[in-house]
C-alpha cells in the first residue's frame, strides 16, 4: 500500500534535527503524513514547504543563537561597569529592514507563482468528479460515468481514481462548511453551502490514500474520514463498468432475508444500491459495501460485529448521526449484515 | 506625611464590609487594575484546566474520557476564554496597573468609565460562559464560523450566551479603549512629548486604536448572527441570498487586527522590561514606534490568510500573501532592535527577564511557522492542523503569556508593595519553559502528518498516538509550573519582602513614587525632560546604584527620593468620588443581556437599570475631594 513511502522518509531527517529522532518512526507511518505527498500537488507543495522550512530553521537558528549569546554574554557579573549606552544606529536598523526583507522575497515568489499555477483552469482531459459534503459523509459523484440510468455513479465516503490522470473535482456541502482534505494528494479544499469551489490534482501513485474533514463541522466532524483508491487505469475501468452494471446479488438464505428487512424497515428510504428499487439519497450510496475498509465514514471498521454494533444503535457509535436507531430486533441485525457482506 | 488629608474623609476603621464597599465603589485606577488582574488570572486558570481535560481525552487514540459534545464545548470554550478574557484584556490590566504612572497622571481621563470598563467585563465574562450552566455552552469553536453557528445546525442555548456575552465584551474592551486614549493624549505629564512616552505606552495607544476600529465588526458580525438565530434573517444562507463568506470576511477582519491587539501589549512590556534588565535604553527607539505603527496598519489588510483554503481564487490568495509576509519585516525591525538592547547591556537573570528573553524566543518561533501559512499553496497543507494550533499557542501563549508573566513579576510589586518570590518564580519559569515547548512543538509534526485540529478522537492507525501523549505529558508540566505561579502570587501578597520604591532601578516614572503608590500617584506632577524620563533623573542626582544591591533589588524607598515626596509642593490634587453607579449600569446591561435570551420582561427591567444609572451618573458629583501637597 506504501510501497515507495520508505524511500521519501529519510528526507524527514531534515526535520528530525530539530526534534527527537525517534517521532520519525511515527512519521513513517502516518497515513496522513503531508511530507510522503504521491500526487502533483501534495509534491509541489513539499517542495515549497521545504524551501520555507529551511528559510525558518536557518532564520530562527541564527536569531535564538544570537539571543542565547547576548543573555549568556552579556549576563551581569558583579563589579563589571555600567554598559555604555546605546540608543540605535541608523545603519543598523536600515539593515533590520532590509534582512526580513531579502528573506520574505526569497520565500514570497516561489509561494506566488505556485499560487497562479494551481489555479489553472483543469486540463481538457481530467475526470470530473464532483464531491458532495454531508454531516459526517462524503459523496462522489463521477459526472463522466453514468449509470443506465442516466444519472452520474456514485460511490460514499471512497472515492475511485485513475492514477496518472488529472482529476477536477468541483466541490459543494449539502449543509455546513466541510473541508475535503488528503494529505498525500493535495492541500485542502473547503467544501461550501451553495457555492462551487475546485481542486485539481493528478494521483502519481496507485494505492489507498486516506482523507479527513478538516473544517469543524458539528458534533462528530472528527468521524468524518474518507478513502482515495488509485487504481490502474483498466481496474478503474473495470471498476467504473461494474458499477453501471450492478444489480441486486443472488438472493439465498440470510441474504434474502436482509434485502427483505432493508425494504420493511425502509432503509431503501434513504440508501441507494445501484441497479435495484432502493433509490434513496438522504444517506450514503451502498453498492459495494461489502468491499470498503470501514463503516459510516470510517467510524468503525468494516466487520460483521462492527456492522451488526452500528446497525443495532447508529446515534450511539457516532454521536449526532442521521441514521436513526430503528430498533432491530437481533435477527434483522444479522439478515442485514449477511445482506450488506454481499454486496460486493 | 507630606499631603493634607483634611478635607478628605476616612472611616475610622475598616471593617470587612467597608472594604468590600471600596472595591465595588471604587474608581482608583490601581484598584481597578487589581480587580482587572484577579478576573483575568481566574479565567487564565479555568480556561487552562479546560485544555488539561482536552489533553487526556487527546492522549491516546479511541479515548473516552470526554464525550464528543463536552470536548467540542471545551475546545470552544477554551479558545473562547483565552482570547477574550484573558488575552484581550491584557491591554486594560497593564493599563490599569501601571499606564496613568508611567506618564505621570494622577488617574485617568473618565475614572468612572473606567469602573463601568470592569463591571462590564466582568458580566460579560459570566455571560459568555453561562451556558456551562444553562444545557450547554457554545460548540462551534471561538471563531463561531456561520452557517455552523446559526439555527438549523446550533440549536443550544450556549451559542445564545456566546453571542451576547460578546456583544457585551465589546462595549467593555471600547469603553477601555476610548478611555485610555484620551488618558494617553491629554494627561501625559508636561515635557512628555509622543515621541518621549515610554513603549509600552504607544504600544498600549496603537492596540487600543486597533481596537476601537476592530470590535465594531466584530459586533456587526454577532448582530447578523443573532438576527439569523432569533428574527429569521437568512445573512449566512446561500440559498435564501446571503452569503456563506460574509461571516469568515467580517470576523477575520475583526480578528485579524485582534492578533495585534492580543500581541503589542506583550511588545510593549518587552521593550521596558528588556531595556530595564539589560541596564540599557532601548535599541532604536523611533524604528520599535514605527515598526509597531506599521504591523497595526498592515494588521487591517490581511484578514483573508485565514481563508486561503474557502476558494477565493489566485488572485485574493495571491493578495493577502502579499500583505501578509509583509507583516514579517516590521516583526523582523522589533526583534532586531530587542536584540540589540540586549548586546552589550548587564543582563540581570532575574524572574521578568528570564520570562522577557523567552518570549522573544517564542515569538520568533510562532512567527516563523506563521511566515510557512502566510504562503497559500504551504497554508493548504497546515490549515486547520495541529500545525496552526502550534502556531498560534507559540505566538500567544509563547509570545504573549510569558511577556505577561514578565509583566505581572515586574510590575505586580509596585501595586502590591510586595516582591513575588524569585525561587518560586524561577521554578515557575522552568517548569513552563520545559512544558511549554514539551506541549507545542511536537504539534508542528501532527500538523505534518495530517492531523487536524478540532477532532475529539484520532484512530491508532493514524500514528498520533505517540506524540499526543508527549504533548499531554507536556501540558501537565506547565500546569504543574503555573500552580507554581499561583501559589507565589498569594503567597507574596502575605509574606513577599517589601519591594520599595523602585526594586528593578527602573526608567519610567512609575518607579519614582512610593509601592503601592497613593491614592493620586503623583504629589507633584513630575516635568519630563527626556525619555527614560526617571532614569535620567536618577542619573542627574547621582542615586542611580551600580549593580544592584546584594539581594539584585536596587535601591530600597530610603535611598530614592521619589516624586510623591517631592520637594516643591503647594498643588491642587482633585481626587475622584468612588462610585456604585458603574457597578450597577454594568448590571443593568448584563440584565438585558440575559433578558434578550430568556424575556422580554428582563429586557425591559436591564434597559430601566441601565438608564436609571445613566441619570443618576450624570447628576452625581464627580469629585471627591481637593486636597493641596504641602511644602
Amino acid at each position: 500500500m506504501f510501497s515507495r513511502l520508505p524511500l521519501r522518509c529519510p528526507r524527514l531527517v531534515g526535520v528530525g534535527l530539530f526534534l527527537v529522532i525517534p517521532l520519525l518512526l511515527t512519521a513513517c507511518t502516518a497515513p496522513q503524513n503531508t511530507f510522503a505527498g504521491q500526487g502533483d500537488q501534495a509534491r509541489t507543495i513539499l517542495g515549497l514547504y521545504w524551501l520555507l522550512i529551511g528559510a525558518a530553521a536557518f532564520v530562527g537558528v541564527v536569531v535564538i543563537a544570537m539571543l542565547l549569546y547576548a543573555f549568556f554574554r552579556f549576563r551581569h557579573r558583579p563589579g563589571a561597569g555600567e554598559p555604555q549606552e546605546v540608543h540605535g544606529n541608523t545603519r543598523l536598523e536600515i539593515a533590520w529592514f532590509l534582512i526580513p526583507t531579502i528573506i520574505v522575497l526569497i520565500v514570497a515568489i516561489p509561494s506566488w507563482r505556485t499560487i497562479f499555477r494551481f489555479g489553472q483552469a483543469p486540463p481538457p482531459n481530467a475526470l470530473q468528479v464532483q464531491v458532495v459534503a454531508h454531516q459526517w459523509w462524503w459523496e462522489f459523484r463521477y459526472l463522466n460515468h453514468r449509470g443506465p440510468d442516466g444519472n452520474p455513479i456514485v460511490s460514499g465516503n471512497e472515492l475511485y481514481l485513475p492514477v496518472g490522470q488529472p482529476v477536477a473535482l468541483t466541490l459543494v456541502s449539502s449543509d455546513v462548511i466541510h473541508s475535503f482534505w488528503v494529505p498525500r494528494l493535495a492541500g485542502k479544499m473547503d467544501a461550501n453551502p451553495g457555492v462551487t469551489t475546485r481542486l485539481t490534482f493528478t494521483p502519481h501513485e496507485t494505492g489507498t490514500f486516506y482523507g479527513q474533514c478538516a473544517e469543524f463541522c458539528g458534533l462528530s466532524h472528527a468521524l468524518m474520514r474518507f478513502r482515495v483508491k488509485v487504481l490502474p487505469a483498466e481496474e478503474f475501468q473495470q471498476w467504473v463498468q461494474r458499477r453501471q452494471a450492478h444489480t441486486l446479488p443472488p438472493l439465498v438464505g440470510d441474504v434474502q432475508r436482509g434485502w427483505e428487512v432493508f425494504q420493511a424497515r425502509g432503509c431503501n428510504a434513504c440508501h441507494t444500491i445501484d441497479g435495484t428499487s432502493a433509490r434513496g439519497i438522504i444517506g450514503p450510496n451502498l453498492t459495494g459495501m461489502a468491499s470498503r475498509d470501514g463503516i459510516a465514514a470510517m467510524a468503525l471498521p468494516n466487520t460483521p460485529e462492527a456492522m451488526a454494533r452500528w446497525l443495532r444503535n447508529p446515534p450511539a457509535v457516532k454521536a449526532g448521526a442521521k441514521m436513526p436507531n430503528l430498533n432491530l430486533t437481533d435477527e434483522e441485525i444479522s439478515a442485514l449484515v449477511a445482506f450488506m457482506a454481499a454486496l460486493k | 506625611m507630606a499631603v493634607s488629608t483634611g478635607a478628605v474623609r476616612r472611616p475610622a476603621e475598616a471593617t470587612f464590609w467597608s472594604t468590600v464597599w471600596e472595591w465595588l465603589t471604587t474608581v482608583d485606577h490601581k484598584r481597578i487594575g487589581i480587580l482587572y488582574f484577579w478576573t483575568v488570572i481566574v479565567w487564565f486558570l479555568l480556561a487552562g484546566a479546560q485544555a488539561l481535560l482536552m489533553r487526556l481525552q487527546l492522549a491516546r487514540p479511541d479515548a473516552q474520557v470526554l464525550t464528543p459534545a463536552v470536548y467540542n464545548q471545551l475546545y470552544t470554550m477554551h479558545g473562547t476564554a483565552m482570547v477574550f478574557l484573558v488575552g484581550t484584556p491584557v491591554a486594560s490590566v497593564f493599563a490599569n496597573m501601571v499606564l496613568p504612572m508611567m506618564i505621570g497622571a494622577r488617574d485617568v481621563a473618565f475614572p468612572r468609565l473606567n469602573a463601568l470598563s470592569y463591571w462590564i467585563f466582568l458580566f460579560g465574562g459570566l455571560l459568555l460562559n453561562a451556558g456551562w450552566l444553562a444545557g450547554g455552552a457554545f460548540d462551534v469553536g471561538w471563531t463561531g464560523y456561520a452557517n455552523m453557528s446559526t439555527r438549523p445546525f446550533t440549536e443550544g442555548i450556549g451559542a445564545n450566551f456566546w453571542v451576547m456575552g460578546l456583544i457585551v465584551l465589546g462595549f467593555s474592551s471600547m469603553a477601555s479603549a476610548l478611555n485610555f486614549l484620551v488618558t494617553i493624549i491629554n494627561m501625559r505629564a508636561p515635557g512628555m512629548t509622543l515621541m518621549r512616552m515610554p513603549l509600552f505606552v504607544w504600544a498600549l495607544a496603537i492596540v487600543f486604536i486597533l481596537v476601537l476600529f476592530a470590535f465594531p465588526v466584530l459586533t456587526v458580525a454577532l448582530i447578523f448572527l443573532w438576527f439569523d438565530r432569533f428574527y429569521g434573517t437568512r445573512f449566512f444562507d446561500v440559498s435564501a441570498g446571503g452569503n456563506i463568506f460574509l461571516w469568515q470576511h467580517l470576523f477575520w477582519i475583526f480578528g485579524h487586527p485582534e492578533v495585534y491587539i492580543l500581541i503589542l501589549p506583550a511588545f510593549g512590556i518587552l521593550s521596558e522590561v528588556i531595556p530595564t534588565f539589560s541596564r540599557k535604553p532601548i535599541f532604536g527607539y523611533t524604528t520599535m514606534v514605527l515598526a509597531m505603527v506599521a504591523i497595526a496598519f498592515l494588521g487591517f489588510s490581511v484578514w483573508a490568510h485565514h481563508m486561503f483554503t474557502v476558494g477565493m481564487g489566485p488572485v485574493g490568495n495571491f493578495a493577502f500573501s502579499l500583505s501578509t509576509m509583509l507583516i514579517a519585516i516590521p516583526t523582523g525591525v522589533k526583534v532586531f532592535n530587542w536584540l540589540a538592547t540586549m548586546w552589550g547591556g548587564r543582563i540581570r537573570w532575574q524572574t521578568p527577564m528570564l520570562f522577557a528573553g523567552n518570549a522573544v524566543l517564542l515569538f520568533v518561533v510562532g512567527g516563523l511557522s506563521g511566515m510557512m501559512h502566510a504562503s497559500p499553496p504551504i497554508d493548504a497543507q497546515q490549515h486547520d492542523s495541529y500545525f496552526v494550533v502550534a502556531h498560534f499557542h507559540y505566538v500567544l501563549f509563547g509570545g504573549l503569556v510569558m511577556a505577561v508573566f514578565a509583566g505581572i513579576y515586574y510590575w505586580l510589586p509596585k501595586l502590591t508593595g510586595r516582591l513575588l518570590d524569585e525561587g518560586l518564580g524561577k521554578v515557575h519559569f522552568w517548569l513552563t519553559f520545559v512544558g511549554f515547548n514539551l506541549t507545542f512543538f511536537p504539534m508542528h509534526f501532527l500538523g505534518a502528518l495530517g492531523m487536524p485540529r478540532r477532532i475529539y478522537t484520532y484512530p491508532a492507525e493514524a500514528g498520533w498516538g505517540t506524540l499526543n501523549l508527549l504533548i499531554t505529558i507536556g501540558a501537565f508540566i506547565t500546569a504543574v509550573g503555573t500552580l507554581f505561579f499561583a501559589y507565589n502570587l498569594f503567597r507574596s501578597l502575605q509574606k513577599g519582602q517589601p519591594a520599595g520604591n523602585d526594586p528593578w532601578d527602573g526608567r519610567t516614572l512609575e518607579w519614582s513614587i512610593p509601592s503601592p503608590p497613593p491614592e493620586y500617584n503623583f504629589e507633584k506632577i513630575p516635568v519630563v525632560h527626556s525619555r527614560d524620563a526617571w532614569w535620567e533623573e536618577k542619573r542627574q542626582r547621582r542615586i542611580a546604584p551600580v549593580g544592584g544591591g546584594s539581594n539584585g533589588h536596587g535601591p530600597t524607598p530610603t535611598h530614592a527620593q521619589g516624586h510623591a515626596h517631592g520637594t516643591s509642593g503647594g498643588e491642587e490634587i482633585h481626587l475622584p468620588k468612588p462610585s456604585i453607579i458603574p457597578l450597577i449600569l454594568a448590571l443593568g446591561l448584563a440584565v438585558a443581556g440575559l433578558g434578550t435570551i430568556y424575556s422580554r420582561a428582563l429586557i425591559a427591567l436591564g434597559l430601566a437599570i441601565t438608564v436609571g444609572a445613566i441619570v443618576a451618573w450624570v447628576l452625581e458629583p464627580p469629585i471627591r475631594g481637593v486636597i493641596r501637597s504641602k511644602e
